[in-house]
């Protein structure tokens, strides 16, 4: 469904209002990543890793630098303007803040109808009132005529839902889309995403610094690191076998609850994304570096069937 | 060190009064941290800042008591409960590391309280914010830099700096790690256990994240709808949860050593616009019976400290 091979976003770096100084903000620095239909995809990273960046192209809101991103083997940004929004009807996003998501003026059934409205598609109240109860808001008419203001954060948050499902798109990015929400609400959710992707072959890709969440619902989990995939693999062989160190250090470092304290084996934070370390882009926080990792640059290579990682260790 | 009893805090609004507290009651020991974890709206911030007296207006302290080493802070002048706020009582408010001033750099930032507060010198003034960026584990290459030039981890150690600068004895830190990476945040509690461990500060943790809490925390307390739930050793609650809503949040995390399928709580939080008596949870629980609906229910000790404020247990009530 999507395929991505080598996307660069790179970002001038001004120094003061019209001069640039000739350096860049690499956010994606040669990101590849291919997902099939009916596959949820997590891509996973820490803030200033590229992850909302790459979302971002996906949905084109922004383009790349350089490389190129075909969905259904369409070239993204090739596309006329005519051509990209019949493309957008099948792509939508969900945002982080189911607060500022919505327009606070529209009421909840304006907010549905919007994107139906936009994409020339036809609609009646039955259908309208169908896609609100499928996010749990039922009965529908005691929702779809009041603000965003008189509803809660969970019940914001599955309005959000529901427009981006209302359109019935193909391709759903989601953008940390739980991160504000009570947990008691978020694990819905996340059954929900789960449950639309097996009954409709609903496409996701799920973008989370989460490891826990992403290991939940995802099919396939890739390791996103200063703009770089650093390991991928199915959910099994992130969570239960990392071989990347910063892999293992993401999973270590969220509590298990009940369980005792735990070692964290990583130096430093994530540097900026202007001075890109040579060699290994981990190797200034990575707690096994070698010589090697100072100068060469891993080749991002299969380990394992379907267990892909950079590192110098294999 | 820190008592609560039967406390109440009330706000106005145009739609009635809010109960966010409700009749709450607590017993801190010196030198631990106490983890008070709830969702939104659950009145945890409220009672952090109840400790700290700078409620809202619209908000205030309807009855009970705060003891704090021993003071009941409720009935203190606001002229002497301003010699408490800052000294013996601390607080890092949420999203306080958005707040620096961009203007100013982390020497001068950590620097100015003690220059407007204390009349202090500068010189000694910048001496003092020095060694406190020390104590939260930054060293003097960030003194002359901006806030825009730190990181999320960076920032957030500013703002403990500045709330330690005057040596309290109970620091209350509302949500300190939302918005931080997952490398940062265990950095951050490993901080505020090095607090707690070498200089004895007693620490209030508000969070809505259970599984962080619970491995930092020495006893920890479950608030639901304004009032406790559940409360107790922090390892206790967790593992031998007795409250259906406790139970409820531990089956809505995930845990990716076990296949099991999580589960949301049916229904959304509670109004506390004039709540009806009874159980908060009532709405949202499988278990309820129709005691529940009226019941003003007592804790029912279970196991020395650890009480569940539940009607399935009040067989064990004392």
């Amino acid at each position: 469904m999507i395929e991505a091979s080598d996307v660069k976003k790179y970002y001038p770096v001004k120094n003061t209002l019209f001069s640039r100084t000739g350096r860049y903000v690499k956010a994606l620095d040669g990101v590849s990543l291919s997902i099939d239909k009916g596959v949820i995809h997590s891509l996973v990273g820490e803030t200033g890793s590229g992850k909302s960046t790459f979302g971002r192209i996906v949905m084109a809101l922004t383009s790349p630098t350089a490389g190129i991103v075909k969905i259904d083997g369409v070239d993204l940004f090739s596309l006329k303007k005519k051509d990209l929004k019949s493309m957008r009807k099948r792509i939508q996003i969900i945002f982080q803040d189911p607060y500022s998501s919505l327009n606070p003026k529209l009421k909840i059934r304006a907010s549905i109808t919007e994107p139906l409205k936009l994409n020339h598609i036809e609609y009646d109240e039955k259908k309208i009132a169908a896609v609100v109860e499928s996010v749990g808001l039922k009965p529908a008419e005691d929702y779809l005529d009041r603000f965003p203001g008189e509803l809660s954060g969970g019940q914001r948050q599955r309005t959000a839902i529901a427009r981006a499902f209302a359109i019935s798109p193909e391709l759903i990015v989601a953008d940390e889309p739980v991160s504000m929400v009570d947990v008691s609400i978020r694990a819905d959710f996340l059954n929900l995403l789960k449950e639309t992707n097996r009954k409709e072959n609903l496409t996701v890709l799920l973008i989370t610094h989460d490891l826990f969440v992403a290991s939940y619902i995802s099919d396939r989990i890739s390791v996103l690191y200063l703009g770089k995939i650093v390991e991928e693999s199915d959910k099994n062989g992130i969570v239960g076998h990392p071989l990347h160190p910063y892999t293992q250090a993401l999973l270590d470092s969220i509590p298990v609850l009940g369980e005792g304290e735990r070692e964290v084996n990583i130096k430093g934070e994530i540097p900026n994304p202007i001075d890109i370390p040579p060699g290994c882009r981990f190797h200034p926080r990575c707690p096994f570096v070698m010589d090697k990792c100072r100068q060469v640059e891993p080749e991002f290579r299969e380990i394992e069937t379907g267990h892909f990682v950079s590192c110098h260790l294999y | 060190m820190l008592e609560i009893r039967d406390l109440i805090v009330k706000y106005k609004t145009s739609k009635g009064s809010v109960s966010a507290v409700d009749r709450i009651s607590l017993e801190i020991d010196k030198g631990t941290i106490f983890g008070l974890v709830g969702e939104s709206g659950s009145g945890k911030t409220t009672l952090g800042l109840s400790i700290l007296r700078i409620l809202s207006p619209n908000a205030s302290i309807e009855s009970g008591d705060i003891l704090v080493s021993g003071t009941n802070i409720t009935k203190l002048k606001e002229r002497e409960m301003r010699n408490w706020r800052g000294k013996k009582i601390a607080m890092v408010f949420q999203g306080a590391m958005s707040s620096l001033n961009p203007l100013m750099t982390v020497e001068e930032q950590v620097a100015e309280p003690l220059i407007i507060h204390e009349n202090m010198e500068r010189s000694l003034a910048n001496r003092k914010a020095r060694d406190n960026l020390a104590n939260v584990g930054l060293g003097e290459n960030i003194l002359k830099r901006y806030p825009h030039e730190l990181s999320g981890g960076m920032k957030q150690r500013v703002v403990i700096a500045m709330a330690i600068i005057g040596h309290p004895e109970l620091l209350i830190a509302d949500e300190p790690t939302t918005a931080l990476d997952v490398v940062t945040q265990h950095r951050i509690m490993k901080l505020f256990k090095a607090l707690r461990d070498e200089y004895g500060i007693t620490i209030i943790m508000i969070s809505h994240d259970l599984p962080i809490v619970a491995e930092v925390a020495n006893s920890m307390a479950i608030m639901y709808g304004g009032k406790i739930s559940e409360v107790g050793n922090a390892r206790e609650v967790v593992t031998k949860s007795k409250h259906p809503y406790t139970q409820g949040l531990i089956k809505s995390i995930p845990n990716p050593k076990s296949s099991e399928v999580i589960r949301g709580i049916p229904g959304e939080p509670v109004s506390l616009v004039n709540p009806s008596p009874g159980c908060r949870f009532y709405d949202r629980c499988s278990f309820r019976r129709d005691i529940c609906k009226t019941y003003d229910y007592n804790p029912a000790v279970l196991d020395g400290q650890h009480k569940v404020y539940c009607n399935l247990y009040e067989v064990g009530k004392q």
